[in-house]
């Protein structure tokens, strides 16, 4: 009995041991374990031909690694990493490499704040890149209140002028929205439904929509989809019952537009669809879309195959990831390319380098073309209309059907 | 004619709620469990149904049966490894609820690490539509629609024809006696958490299959799946959750075209008014 007894308490202080164990192991693991992004360690390109004596300048990314908007920013991401293996290549800044400090948004306002402070005021950066709208448009005001400049892709028009210290380059809903008036226009649209996602987008982007359909004399209506939901049956019935002769959407990039676009499909609704950026060059974009792509219009950028400078790009970056860059990485290249040359005249520190920021003029762009950047912080290159055509893009004029 | 599209759109959603349903509404009357990891079930089919069809290219019915009962073992292996030994050592059902719900949260942390949060569909293709005039079916749904009516009849028979339904009716009714009279606990326990795995597992494949799962799909639709339950009752398992989760999908479908940003608010704010009025659910 004695034996027995002793052989249960044995086993009852083993179960115990083995559970406390295991329990801090799991502490330990998730004390370990990044909270945010996989690493805040710079990214593989720091290591090239720079001095290694002297210290990196530091560039803080804040981009969504997890959660819905995670696709579209990862397959992206490799643009940023291949600029700083190309400039630290050729010796860096004055022999300083450059070095990228990532934190995860999770593609939130609340995400993007933390994140943002997080690489200025622990790993000391003194220029951010960061991305979408609904971020950004929580980061203006910290960016003034820290005095370190952001450079971002969002094509928001007015969006980045309302700060000091804020930044962006890429196609703008205000340049692309006339091109889409003019083709509705000389298609003779009468009603328009628009989809936006329900964030600060749908709020920037649905008024510029209603005046541009209005100015043309065409009734005008639209919804918001969240972003992560898998079923928007609701609001695509809403749009059936409009009955419009096209839909707009204007989303941001995300495999949530194909969900939206396959089941506005599903429904019966054969009419044109209409995007307000090019996303179609994304692969996790053209992945959820699948079939339904073809046939798209959509205003916005392209990458010109016929200059050198472009066509080495689309090189280099398919060596890198495996597939050719979507448009949008050339953006995030130049917004490397724009921060080394303003940390080159200006020197490291945010208000000097927001200072150079201003002052671009003519710098070469990797998408062809150069940047130049506008009085309301915005450099905005040139948009044109197209057409999916299978896997490709096809340039197209107003009317075209 | 388009609230007659809402109105397949919502028959739709709730062959998913229902096939839920009726698996939480069984484990909660036999056993008292308040099974919120029913959502990890749910998810851990949809998942393994995306890797064997979509990266792994195993033909859809071979999938899907791998995926049931890969969800029939992770239900039944909750309730041994997590519930069971909370009980046995005094635990109480509150204190299963906790666990239940910390494993939920567990799953749904651990799929955003190894996802990073993305949409996994294990269907790239579209899918056929029939057109009545302005209204468009899925086939897809009408196929769905089909497989809940046939599950609930398969499981209807089951539990009132068999002597394994027999049991798990007496526990429902008084545990207590039940026990006294000699009814086999464990053996009619495995049955209930595997058959009410499966059945989330069904459920998991549909959504895998068409929209998509996502790190947190379980849950958000397990929430909505409890509304249905406790909107239809226990007393009936199979009416309760049947009628429960046709009425959810129809609120949740017409929220979601009228006012999307709603559906949630139309779902609980129903529930609070039914609670009020009839605590007891629609049918006790």
């Amino acid at each position: 009995m004695v034996k027995e007894e002793a052989h249960t308490m044995f086993k009852s202080i083993l179960r115990r041991g083995l559970a406390v164990t295991g329990a801090l192991a799991l502490m330990a693991a998730t004390a370990c374990a990044p909270a945010a992004a996989p690493s805040s360690a710079p990214a593989s390109g720091g290591q090239a031909a720079p001095q290694a004596n002297l210290e990196p300048y530091k560039i803080g990314v804040t981009y969504p690694l997890t959660g819905p908007l995670a696709a579209y920013t990862n397959e992206i991401m490799p643009a940023m990493q291949l600029a700083v293996e190309q400039i630290n290549a050729k010796g860096g800044i004055k022999g300083h490499p450059l070095a990228l400090v990532t934190e995860d948004t999770k593609g939130s306002p609340e995400g993007g704040v933390a994140a943002y402070r997080k690489v200025v005021e622990v790993d000391k950066v003194q220029a951010v890149m960061t991305i979408f709208t609904n971020v950004v448009t929580a980061q203006i005001p910290l960016a003034d209140q820290l005095k370190v400049p952001f450079l971002c892709p969002v094509e928001s028009p007015g969006l980045v002028g309302r700060g000091q210290y804020s930044f962006a380059h890429s196609p703008n809903f205000g340049s692309t929205m006339p091109l889409l008036q003019a083709h509705w226009k000389a298609l003779g649209i009468k009603r328009v439904f628009a989809f936006f996602p329900d964030n600060a987008i749908g709020e920037i982007y649905s008024p510029i929509a209603k005046e541009g359909s209005k100015a043309i004399g065409a009734e005008y209506d639209d919804a918001r989809y969240k972003l992560g939901e898998t079923d928007y049956r609701g609001v695509v019935a809403r749009a059936k019952d409009y009955k419009p002769d096209m839909i707009l959407i204007n989303g941001q990039g995300t495999p949530d537009d194909g969900t939206l676009i396959k089941q506005l499909r599903e429904s019966g609704m054969t009419v044109p669809i209409h995007l307000g950026a090019n996303v179609f060059t994304v692969k996790a974009w053209q992945d959820a879309v699948g079939a339904y792509a073809d046939g798209m219009v959509l205003a916005g950028m392209n990458i010109d195959d016929t200059d050198p400078v472009a066509k080495q790009f689309g090189v280099d970056f398919k060596a890198k990831t495996g597939v050719p860059p979507p448009v949008v990485a050339t953006e995030l290249y130049d917004m490397i390319q724009m921060f080394a040359y303003a940390i080159d005249k200006g020197g490291y520190n945010g208000t000097a380098i927001r200072d150079q920021l201003k002052q671009i003029k003519g710098l070469p762009s990797v998408a062809g073309g150069t940047m130049t950047m506008g009085a309301d912080n915005h450099s905005k290159p040139p948009v044109d209309l197209w057409r999916v055509k299978g896997k490709d893009l096809v340039r197209i004029k107003a009317g075209d059907k | 004619m388009i609230w007659l599209q809402v109105l397949v759109s919502g028959l739709s959603l709730s062959g998913y709620y229902a096939l839920l349903a009726v698996g939480f509404a069984l484990i909660f009357a036999t056993f008292r469990i308040f099974h919120i990891s029913h959502a990890v079930v749910f998810g851990t089919a949809g998942y393994a149904f995306f890797v064997f069809h979509r990266l792994w290219g195993l033909h859809f019915l071979i999938a899907a049966a791998v995926a049931v009962a890969v969800a029939a073992v992770t239900g039944w292996l909750i309730d041994t490894l997590l519930y069971r030994p909370i009980l046995r050592r005094g635990g109480s059902l509150f204190s299963v609820f906790i666990a239940s719900l910390g494993l939920s949260l567990i799953f749904e942390a651990v799929v955003l690490i190894l996802t990073k949060g993305q949409l996994s569909k294990a269907n790239a293709d579209p899918l056929q539509i029939i057109e009545f005039g302005l209204v468009a079916i899925r086939v897809y749904d009408l196929a769905v629609i089909a497989m809940v009516a046939v599950l609930y009849g398969v499981v209807y028979t089951w539990v009132m024809r068999t002597r394994t339904g027999l049991e798990i009716r007496a526990l429902s009714d008084n545990p207590n006696l039940a026990t006294v009279v000699g009814v086999n606990i464990g053996r009619a326990r495995n049955a209930v958490f595997l058959a009410a795995s499966a059945l989330a597992g069904v459920a998991g494949i549909f959504t895998a299959y068409d929209n998509g799962m996502t790190p947190t799909k379980g849950v958000e639709l397990l929430f909505i799946t409890i509304v249905a339950v406790i909107f239809g009752g226990t007393r009936n398992i199979f009416l309760g959750a049947l009628g429960g989760g046709l009425v959810m999908g129809l609120v949740t479908a017409t929220a979601g075209f009228l006012a999307p940003e709603w559906v949630l608010i139309s779902v609980y704010g129903m529930l609070i008014l039914l609670l009020i009025a009839r605590p007891q659910g629609l049918l006790g």
